[in-house]
């Protein structure tokens, strides 16, 4: 009797007035989810959960598309993956009933998801970043006493040479770097006409020959032992090569700044699977993660932007106040969230990125 | 009647259900279409309106041969692919030798250490050498005390990084099938063959290395068919500017969800990979009607 809970017994939902076995397969990043959050939510509940760690958007789609997979709850990239999984009917509506915290959902980041989500129906922000630029200040002003914009410091050839001897990396990802790169070139949109591929391929073959690495494994570890100086990276990854450089004490400061065109903005979001065999769990546990005391927690702890309000004045100051997590209205104002794009459109992108980085 | 021992069925079983099916549907899928649906591919047959009706094409694999991306993938994957050989036969030979060589005792220690680092996992052992390839670490630090350089040398995320550590990977590979082959050696051929007025670079040339042929070729095609589609060590410690077959496949089925595309190349790759093998097959099975025992 103890393997099974009663979720209908806590709640009116007709739906879950059926056992469900007392278990939760959660597929999430490494650090989402850290093991006393995890214990917790167990002992309150006593539903045991099993935690297979993700390492990328687009493995975790190829699992789920297979099917079966008997994963319960995921948290997936807004874009381009949860946009392209929806129609595809990888995700089953959430019920917003059995989420009584669902009120602390970030109303500005519910409102960018909507883009992807319209209506809010599959999709509950649980960490969200940035794309921009982080840097060492030392050592970019030892390279360089000319001033420059942090978007040119990856994108415009002249500046990019100018550090190329300490070191740019730029995100292995078209994901990421294509939207950006076209807002550089002054665009408004990410389009995959023929033209406009061209002129991205010539933007950045223009950067290429003074890049140090193309990578969006360990670039922020090279960041923060100041082996490299400035990277097009993840605002999550600044905060971790700023902790890594501090607790080796190597005196590498790490910067992060927003790029002064559009910022590209990811939403890491709860979902639950179509094929899902513990719903409810799935429910109960997004309701838990969801209280403001356990997303502040787990936001203080890994340093990410929390999708939930409510949290946000439960942080510490240092964190709380700290622009390039919570960046201020101006730059929020200037936030872009890829919109879904079609199968052709991605693999033209997927293409053209492969053949950029190659140098092809 | 030539019929199969009974004993024979298990391990053709196995090499039917295991091997030869899921080639087999790697290549059929080569010639599918993609679609947008789970999974990301059309039927190759289905009935519709009481029909049989196929999504068949060769557009894939064609593209896969005539695009100039994919051909400097499978370049590049060659090359790496015959200097991780090529060093591993130059180190690899002369391992063996001696340890086959050596006495008794001391035989069975440097075996021990040649295999000693199976026994630590061979992620652990990359992430190793990125510790001690990177700017700061013990490589440099030891060049720049030696005065050798001046500038901390970039060596990780490089493709001589790459091979350095393709080779340190599969140098066992190699040592192993060589050694097995020289331990068997007959003593006494040698020995009449320095008798007979053979000078030792004679010897080896005509006795030592047609009688450890076997063994050689065995050990570069460990090396070899491994090596050429890594994808883990040039995705560590390599730059992801150096398009590589790994990577190639990964990025069309995992990213394109392009899968005829990455089935062909995934195919194409194999057939290069048959062409040495039968070679091999053969030319063992001619050393074994051919030559004196």
């Amino acid at each position: 009797m103890a393997a099974f809970a009663f979720v209908c017994t806590l709640r009116a939902g007709p739906v879950y007035c059926a056992q469900e076995e007392a278990v939760l397969n959660v597929y999430s990043w490494a650090e989402y989810f850290p093991a006393p959050m995890l214990r917790r939510f167990e002992a309150e509940t006593g539903i045991h959960v099993n935690y297979t760690v993700m390492d990328s958007n687009d493995v975790m789609e190829t699992t789920l598309s297979a099917g079966h997979s008997g994963f319960d709850l995921v948290t997936v990239n807004a874009s381009p993956h949860l946009a392209r999984e929806i129609p595809k009917h990888l995700w089953q509506p959430l019920d917003k009933a059995h989420i009584r915290t669902i009120g602390n959902a970030d109303p500005s980041v519910m409102r960018t998801l909507q883009r992807v989500d319209p209506g809010n129906r599959y999709a509950i922000p649980w960490m969200w970043g940035t794309v921009g630029v982080m840097f060492s200040p030392d050592k970019v002003r030892a390279a360089s006493s000319t001033p420059s914009r942090a978007i040119d410091k990856v994108f415009r050839p002249e500046v990019v040479a100018r550090y190329q001897d300490c070191g740019v990396t730029v995100l292995d990802s078209w994901v990421d770097v294509l939207p950006a790169l076209s807002a550089w070139l002054g665009h408004q949109e990410l389009s995959a006409d023929a033209a406009s591929l061209h002129e991205l391929a010539a933007a950045f073959h223009a950067i290429r020959p003074y890049l140090r690495r193309i990578s969006t494994a360990g670039y922020y570890q090279q960041l923060g032992e100041g082996e490299s100086c400035v990277a097009l990276g993840y605002s999550g990854d600044a905060m971790i090569a700023r902790r890594l450089a501090n607790d080796a004490a190597n005196g590498v400061r790490v910067d992060y700044a927003f790029p002064e065109t559009q910022v590209g903005i990811y939403v890491d979001s709860f979902a639950i699977p179509a094929d899902a065999p513990h719903p409810a769990n799935a429910h109960a546990f997004i309701e838990y993660a969801m209280r403001p005391e356990v997303s502040a927690e787990v936001a203080a702890y890994i340093g990410f932007a929390t999708g939930n309000a409510a949290a946000i004045p439960l942080l510490p100051v240092a964190v709380r106040e700290n622009a390039g997590i919570y960046p201020p209205p101006e730059v929020r104002a200037r936030f872009s969230l890829g919109r879904a794009f079609t199968p052709a459109e991605e693999r033209a992108f997927g293409r053209a990125w492969l053949r950029m980085k190659t140098g092809h | 009647m030539n019929r199969l021992p009974f004993a024979a069925l298990l391990p053709l079983g196995w090499l039917l259900a295991f091997v030869a099916l899921p080639v087999a549907l790697v290549l059929a899928l080569a010639f599918g279409e993609t679609a947008d649906r789970i999974p990301p591919i059309a039927p190759l047959l289905e009935f519709a309106h009481g029909h049989l009706v196929s999504h068949l094409t060769v557009a894939h694999l064609a593209d896969v041969v005539r695009d100039p991306l994919y051909r400097s993938a499978f370049g590049n994957a060659l090359v790496n692919a015959l200097g991780t050989t090529a060093l591993c036969l130059l180190i690899g030979f002369p391992v063996a030798y001696a340890i086959a060589l050596a006495p008794e005792r001391q035989r069975r220690v440097y075996l021990m250490l040649a295999i000693l680092p199976f026994w630590t996992s061979f992620l652990m052992r990359t992430y190793a050498w990125i510790g001690l390839l990177r700017d700061s670490g013990p490589v440099n630090r030891v060049l720049l005390a030696l005065g050798v350089v001046d500038h901390p040398v970039h060596i990780l995320y490089s493709p001589a990084a790459v091979l350095l550590v393709m080779v340190y990977s599969y140098v066992p590979f190699f040592i192993l099938p060589m050694y097995a082959v020289l331990e068997k050696l007959p003593r006494d051929l040698l020995e009449a063959a320095s008798d007979l007025g053979g000078r030792p670079g004679y010897v080896f040339r005509t006795v030592t290395l047609p009688l450890s042929l076997p063994g050689l070729l065995a050990g570069a095609l460990l090396v070899f068919v491994p090596a050429l589609g890594e994808y883990i060590i040039p995705d560590l410690v390599g730059n992801s500017d150096t398009i590589m077959l790994g990577g190639v496949l990964w990025s069309e089925f995992f990213e394109n969800r392009d899968w005829p595309t990455a089935a062909a190349i995934a195919g194409i790759a194999a057939a290069l990979l048959v062409v040495p093998a039968l070679l091999l097959r053969q030319h063992l099975a001619r050393d074994r009607t051919g030559t004196v025992t």
